[in-house]
């Protein structure tokens, strides 16, 4: 696992607006915890079933639940409500995929 | 940002429709008539809405900002609409609840990188109940 990339997948409505706001707070907290080795995808809900596979952690704004992969509810990166309980949340997760 | 895109003819106040529908099919007669969207918008807003809401539960009120359609913008913009009455709308992170809504946020974009700029924007506004509250009022100058 050590080389290998964590897979995120960030997917909203449309995979156009709020995913991408979403995908911008992530990639601030991959850059705080130091974590580079990574590959974003950001995505529509309708799209998702189709990349689930090859991701290894998902994150969306329509509180999306699968027993397949971790799944993470990311609207606090909208709304600001909780954000910081998120973070540390995102946090423990991409600091154990990343190692 | 996001003033510019805050048209004049795009800002009612203190409306009244009965619900989401009825509150689209009025907008829509401006927005088609200044040429802002072609027709299919409205049937694009109505259906992102019914598979992907979006209620946005804040800090005690809440607020619904509408997207999508972007294949029928024709000219990017922000629409604001207070209620007199609240509509109920369904909430992004949780569809099953509905939300009383009194202020929504219509946002028409194209396929242009600057919508993702206003509507960060936009997120750090409706954050803050002041502006909420002002917006209600029709006092705050945007």
């Amino acid at each position: 696992m050590a080389n290998s990339k964590i897979e995120i997948v960030v997917a909203c409505g449309s995979g156009v607006a709020t995913s991408t706001i979403a995908a911008d707070a992530v990639k601030d907290l991959l850059k705080e915890l130091g974590i580079q080795n990574y590959n974003l995808v950001k995505t529509s809900m309708t799209e998702l079933p189709n990349i689930i596979d090859s991701a290894d952690v998902i994150l969306t704004t329509n509180n999306y639940k699968t027993d397949k992969k971790p799944c993470f509810n990311v609207m606090s990166f909208i709304t600001g409500i909780n954000e910081e309980s998120l973070k540390s949340e995102l946090a423990d997760i991409f600091l154990k995929l990343n190692n | 940002m996001l003033k510019q895109y805050i048209y004049d003819d795009l800002v009612f106040w203190d409306k009244e429709y009965k619900d989401y529908e009825d509150l689209l099919s009025h907008i829509m007669e401006t927005l088609v008539s200044k040429n802002y969207v072609e027709k299919e918008f409205e049937e694009a807003l109505i259906i992102r809405e019914k598979e992907f809401p979006t209620g946005l539960q804040l800090d005690g009120y809440a607020v619904a900002i509408p997207h999508g359609g972007s294949q029928y913008v024709k000219k990017d913009f922000v629409s604001v609409v207070t209620l007199r009455n609240p509509i109920f709308m369904n909430r992004m992170d949780n569809p099953e609840e509905s939300l009383e809504i009194d202020i929504l946020f219509i946002l028409g974009f194209g396929k242009s990188e600057t919508h993702l700029q206003v509507l960060k924007e936009l997120m750090g506004l409706i954050q803050n109940p002041k502006v909420i509250e002002e917006l209600k009022k029709g006092t705050l100058i945007l």
